[in-house]
C-alpha cells in the first residue's frame, strides 16, 4: 500500500495523544528551502575542485560495478552544504524534527501507513555559543572574532573552508590531468598527498554524506542506506507498533526487533572483514571463539 | 541571540523564591516540587531548548530525531571544545594539563543528559549506601564514605519517580535489588534479539538476565506514547517523548504551574555572597545576548552537574569550600566494554540500545570471590554514521593505509552494527580525595572564563575488578556464540557519562561539603541536587538515585525534618 500523506496537526495530535487542543500556532523555526541551501552551496568551488572533491571523495567511498561510490551517493553536495552552512538563514548545520516524513506514523492498531511531513527540511537556528563554535570550525578561529580564546596552550584552528578550498585548488593545479580522469592509482596518489588535516576531514565527513540522513545533501533518495542493507530512520513508526486495543507490541515482518530476520543474510563475513576482526583480536588480546 | 524561544513558563514573573541552576536530572525535580508547594521557581539553562510547547498545557513537541549527523557528528546539545573545552590531567605530578578538550561532558541543553540519556533507571543496592562501613580504609588511597541517606530513607522517593517519570521494569527480577513496596508502573518492553542470544550463553553460566528498568514507556502513559524501539536512544533525543526524561515529566509540569519562570540560553558565572560567606545574595549570568545580568531569589540550588557546580563554586571565590572538599572524590564508572562480533545478524541497532542486563557481577563487600564490579548492560549497535566511525578508527589504529574497498565491504557486511553486542560493566569507581577538578590556570571559554580542569586516575579498586570480571565478560560471549570477542582498552580519559561526587554530602563539615539534607555547610540558603552529592558511586546507573535524591532535597526545603510529606 502506497503510503499517504497527513497534515502536521495529525502528526501533533498523534505525539500528545490525550492532549486537548491543537498546537499548530507553535513557531517552526528555519525559513531557507532545500533548493536556497543547494543555491548557496554551488559557487564555493570551481568546477574543476568540485569534480577533484567528488573524485577523492571516492578514495574513502569507491565506485564499483553495481555499487555506487561517494560521489554518486552525495558527498560533493554534502561537503559544499557543510561549507556554506552560514550563507543561508538559519545556518543548515542542524536539520529540524522530529520526523523525516519517510516512515508512517503508528496508528495505535500494531500498524501505520500515513506518512507526517518531513521536518528535517527546516533547520534548528543556533544560540550564541553554538554559532561561535561553528563559525570557528568553519571558518578558522583566526577569521572569528574571540576565535583565538587559547592562544599559545592550543594551536589556532585552520577553518574547514579554507582547508578544503586550498587543498583542493592545490591538487588541481598539481594534477597533470583533470583529477577525476586519473586512473585509480594516480588518485590514490594525489589523496596521500594531500595535507593530513584534508585527508582526515574526507575520511570523516564522506561517512557522514553517504550514510547520514539526505536532507543534509547526501545519500540521495537513502541510496547509501540501501548500500549497506540499513533501514535509516524508523521514527515514527520504529520497530515495535503497540496494538493500543489488545495493549501488546506487534512487530514488523520484514524487521523484527526481538527475533532473527527472515531474509537470508545479504553480505556475509568475507576473508578481508575476517582478516581485519582478526586483527582487532590481537591488538586487544581478545579471542577467536571457535 | 537565537530564533529560538529563551524564556519559558510564566514569564511576568519577575520575583522569586529559589533559584535552581540547571534544568537536568537534578533540577527539574526540584522546580516540581517547589512549585507543587507555592514557592515561586527560577530555572537558568545554559543551553538552548529544543522542545516546543514544553510549558504549552495543549501539548509538547520534540524537535530531535532520528539524526545522526545532528546529534552523534555534528553534537547538536554538546558542549563544543572550541568555545567550551575542557582540560585534563592524570594526576598533579603531570603538569597543568595533558589534554585540552572534551573530558567528560554532558548534554547542555534544557532538560539536561536526561534528554539525551536512554534513562536506564535501575535503583541502588541498600549495600551501596554503607560502602564506609563496609570497606572502611581497606584501600589506600580510596575515601569511601557512608552516605547520610539510607535506601530505606530513599525507597518512597524511588517509588515516587517510578511513578513520576513512567518507568518500566519487572519487580524482583534482579535478585541483588533492594525491597521495592510497589511494581514499576509498567511492564516491560520488547527484548532485543541480542538481549536474547545473550541469555541463551548467559543461561549455561548460571547468570541470570532481567529486564533493564528504564524510564521509557512500555504503553502509553501521562499522554506520552508508548515507545516504538527505533534505534536512537542512548545519545539521541526522543522524537515521540515516549522517553520519560525530566524535562517533559517534571521540568513540564513546573512549567505548567504558572509558578516557574524558565531562561535558556542562559549561564550563570558567579555566586553572588555576602561578605561572610554564609549566604548568597544573587547570581550573575551571561543572558542568551551575551550581556551580564543578576538574578536574585531567598534560595538557591546547584544543579549544574558535578563539574559545572565545583567549578562555579570556585569562579566565585571558593565558596562552601571549608572543608577543602570541594571539587574532590570525583568518580565515575570504570566502564569495562567486552565486545562480541556475531557470524549472524543480530539487527542490535533496533531497539532502546539496552533492553536486557543483569547484575550478578556487581560483587558483595569484601568478598574477594566476588569484588565490587557492577551491574552489565547487553547493549546494541549504532547507526551507520558511527559504525563508519568505529571502523575508520579501526582501520586507523591497525596502522593501514585507508582502504576505501575494505571500508565499504565492512559497512555492507557490518560486524559493527549488525553482528555487534556490547557487554558493559559500569563498575563501582573508587572515590579518591586526589581525583578532582579545579580551575585550569590558563585554559579560558568563549567568555573569558577559566575552565575546569579533571585531575583523575583510576585506583587499583576498580581495576582489580575489572581484572576479575573481563574473562567472565569473554566467557559469556563465547556461551553466546560470538565468534570474535574483545576487551575494550580503557581509555584514560573515561567516556562515562555516569559522573558523581565533587560536593560530597554528609554530617560532618570537615570531610563533606553538604549536609545530609544537600543545604552547603556554612552556607544558610544554597544547596545541591545532583550527583555531585553522590559520597561514592554504586555500581548501578545514577540518573535514579540522583533523581530521588534531588527531590528529597527538594522536599528538605519544603518540609525541613519530614521531606517525605512531598510525596503525598
Amino acid at each position: 500500500m502506497k503510503p499517504s500523506k497527513v497534515s502536521r496537526r495529525a502528526v501533533l495530535k498523534v505525539l500528545v495523544a490525550t492532549a486537548p487542543g491543537t498546537v499548530a500556532s507553535m513557531a517552526l523555526p528555519g525559513c531557507s528551502s532545500d533548493e536556497d541551501r543547494a543555491q548557496a552551496a554551488r559557487d564555493f568551488f570551481t568546477d574543476p575542485e568540485r569534480r577533484a572533491l567528488g573524485a577523492l571523495a571516492n578514495i574513502v567511498v569507491p565506485s564499483e560495478a553495481g555499487a555506487a561510490g561517494a560521489a554518486e551517493l552525495g558527498a560533493t553536495a554534502y561537503i559544499e552544504r557543510l561549507l556554506t552552512a552560514f550563507d543561508v538563514d538559519p545556518p543548515a548545520l542542524f536539520a529540524d524534527g522530529p520526523f523525516s516524513g519517510r516512515q508512517p506514523l503508528p496508528d495505535g492498531k500494531g500498524g501505520g501507513d500515513a506518512l507526517p511531513p518531513n521536518d528535517f527540511l527546516r533547520f534548528r537556528p543556533l544560540d550564541r555559543v553554538t554559532e561561535k563554535a561553528w563559525r570557528i570550525r568553519l571558518y578558522g578561529s583566526k577569521a572569528v572574532e574571540g576565535g583565538t580564546l587559547n592562544e599559545g596552550v592550543v594551536a589556532p584552528v585552520v577553518g574547514l573552508r579554507n582547508l578544503f578550498k586550498d587543498g583542493l585548488r592545490a591538487a588541481v593545479a598539481e594534477a597533470k590531468a583533470p583529477i577525476e580522469t586519473l586512473s585509480p592509482e594516480a588518485l590514490r596518489d594525489v589523496f596521500a598527498g594531500l595535507d593530513s588535516e584534508l585527508q582526515k576531514a574526507f575520511v570523516e565527513l564522506v561517512p557522514q554524506a553517504v550514510w547520514g540522513a539526505p536532507e543534509y545533501g547526501g545519500n540521495p533518495g537513502g541510496a547509501g542506506w540501501k548500500l549497506v542493507h540499513y533501514e535509516g530512520d524508523s521514527q515514527p513508526l520504529g520497530y515495535s507498533l503497540f496494538d493500543e486495543g489488545a495493549g501488546v507490541y506487534r512487530e514488523r515482518p520484514e524487521f523484527p526487533m526481538s527475533t532473527k530476520d527472515p531474509a537470508p543474510d545479504p553480505a556475509p563475513l568475507d576473508d578481508g572483514t575476517r582478516a581485519v576482526m582478526a586483527q582487532v583480536v590481537a591488538f586487544t588480546n581478545g579471542k577467536v571463539f571457535p | 541571540m537565537s530564533g529560538n524561544k529563551t524564556v519559558l513558563g510564566n514569564a511576568s514573573l519577575s520575583a522569586f523564591d529559589v533559584i535552581v541552576i540547571g534544568s537536568g536530572a537534578g533540577g527539574a525535580p526540584v522546580a516540581d516540587v517547589l512549585t507543587r508547594f507555592g514557592k515561586k521557581v527560577l530555572v537558568l539553562e545554559a543551553g538552548a531548548n529544543h522542545f516546543d510547547g514544553l510549558d504549552d498545557p495543549r501539548g509538547v513537541v520534540s524537535r530531535f530525531s532520528n539524526d545522526e549527523v545532528k546529534q552523534y557528528s555534528r553534537g547538536l546539545i554538546s558542549p563544543d571544545s572550541y568555545v567550551e573545552p575542557r582540560t585534563f590531567r592524570p594526576n598533579e605530578g603531570a603538569g597543568d594539563r595533558t589534554f585540552v578538550g572534551d573530558v567528560n561532558s554532558l548534554a547542555k541543553t534544557v532538560g539536561g543528559a536526561g534528554v539525551h540519556a536512554d534513562l536506564k533507571m535501575p535503583r541502588f543496592a541498600p549495600k551501596d549506601f554503607q560502602l564506609g562501613t563496609l570497606l572502611g580504609d581497606t584501600f589506600a588511597g580510596a575515601s569511601f564514605a557512608d552516605w547520610p541517606v539510607g535506601y530505606d530513607m530513599l525507597e518512597p522517593f524511588y517509588a515516587y519517580v517510578e511513578q513520576t517519570l513512567g518507568i518500566q521494569g519487572q519487580r524482583g527480577s534482579d535478585p541483588y535489588a533492594g525491597p521495592m513496596k510497589a511494581d514499576y508502573p509498567m511492564a516491560p518492553g520488547n527484548k532485543m534479539y541480542v538481549a536474547s542470544r545473550i541469555e541463551d550463553g548467559a543461561n549455561k553460566l548460571g547468570i541470570n538476565v532481567f529486564p533493564y528498568p528504564s524510564a521509557v514507556n512500555s504503553r502509553p502513559y501521562q499522554g506520552r506514547p508508548a515507545c516504538v524501539d527505533c534505534g536512537f536512544c542512548s545519545g539521541y533525543g526522543c522524537p515521540s517523548n515516549a522517553k520519560g526524561s525530566p524535562a517533559v515529566t517534571m521540568l513540564r509540569r513546573a512549567l505548567l504551574s504558572q509558578l516557574c519562570q524558565l531562561q535558556c540560553e542562559t549561564r550563570v558565572v558567579k555566586l553572588l555572597a555576602n561578605g561572610a560567606g554564609t549566604r548568597i545574595d544573587g547570581v550573575e549570568c551571561i543572558g542568551p545576548d551575551g550581556k551580564r545580568v543578576t538574578f536574585r531569589a531567598d534560595q538557591y540550588v546547584l544543579a549544574a552537574s558535578p563539574i559545572e557546580d565545583a567549578r562555579l563554586l570556585l569562579l566565585s571565590g571558593n565558596l562552601g569550600n571549608a572543608s577543602g572538599m570541594v571539587g574532590r572524590c570525583l568518580t565515575f564508572h570504570l566502564q569495562t566494554v567486552a565486545v562480541g562480533i556475531f557470524e549472524d545478524r543480530l539487527h542490535s541497532h533496533r531497539g532502546k540500545a539496552v533492553s536486557h542486563g543483569f547484575s550478578d557481577f556487581r560483587g558483595v563487600p569484601m568478598d574477594p570471590t566476588k569484588p565490587l564490579g557492577g551491574i552489565v548492560e547487553i547493549s546494541g549497535g549504532p547507526g551507520a554514521v558511527e559504525e563508519a566511525t568505529f571502523y575508520a578508527r579501526i582501520l586507523s589504529t591497525l596502522g593501514q593505509q585507508f582502504d576505501g574497498v575494505r571500508f565499504k565491504r565492512l559497512m555492507q557486511q557490518s560486524p559493527g552494527r549488525e553482528r555487534i553486542v556490547a557487554l558493559v560493566m559500569q563498575a563501582e569507581d573508587a572515590p579518591q580525595v586526589t581525583n578532582h577538578v579545579d580551575l585550569d590556570p590558563a585554559v579560558k571559554d568563549l567568555d573569558g572564563l577559566p575552565v575546569p580542569r579533571i585531575t583523575y586516575s583510576s585506583h587499583k579498586f576498580e581495576l582489580g575488578a575489572r581484572d576479575f570480571y573481563a574473562p567472565k565478560l569473554m566467557s559469556l560471549l563465547q556461551a553466546s556464540g560470538a565468534r570474535y570477542g574483545f576487551v575494550a582498552p580503557i581509555d584514560e580519559i573515561s567516556a562515562s557519562a555516569h559522573v558523581m561526587g565533587t560536593l560530597r554530602s554528609g554530617s560532618d563539615p570537615k570531610t563533606s561539603v553538604t549536609n545530609p539534607e544537600g543545604r552547603f555547610h556554612g552556607i544558610e540558603n544554597l544547596y545541591a541536587s545532583d550527583g555531585s552529592l553522590f559520597p561514592t558511586s554504586s555500581g548501578y546507573n545514577p540518573t535514579h538515585t540522583l533523581v530521588s535524591l534531588a527531590t528529597r532535597v527538594a522536599g528538605d526545603m519544603v518540609f525541613p525534618g519530614s521531606p517525605e510529606r512531598v510525596l503525598a
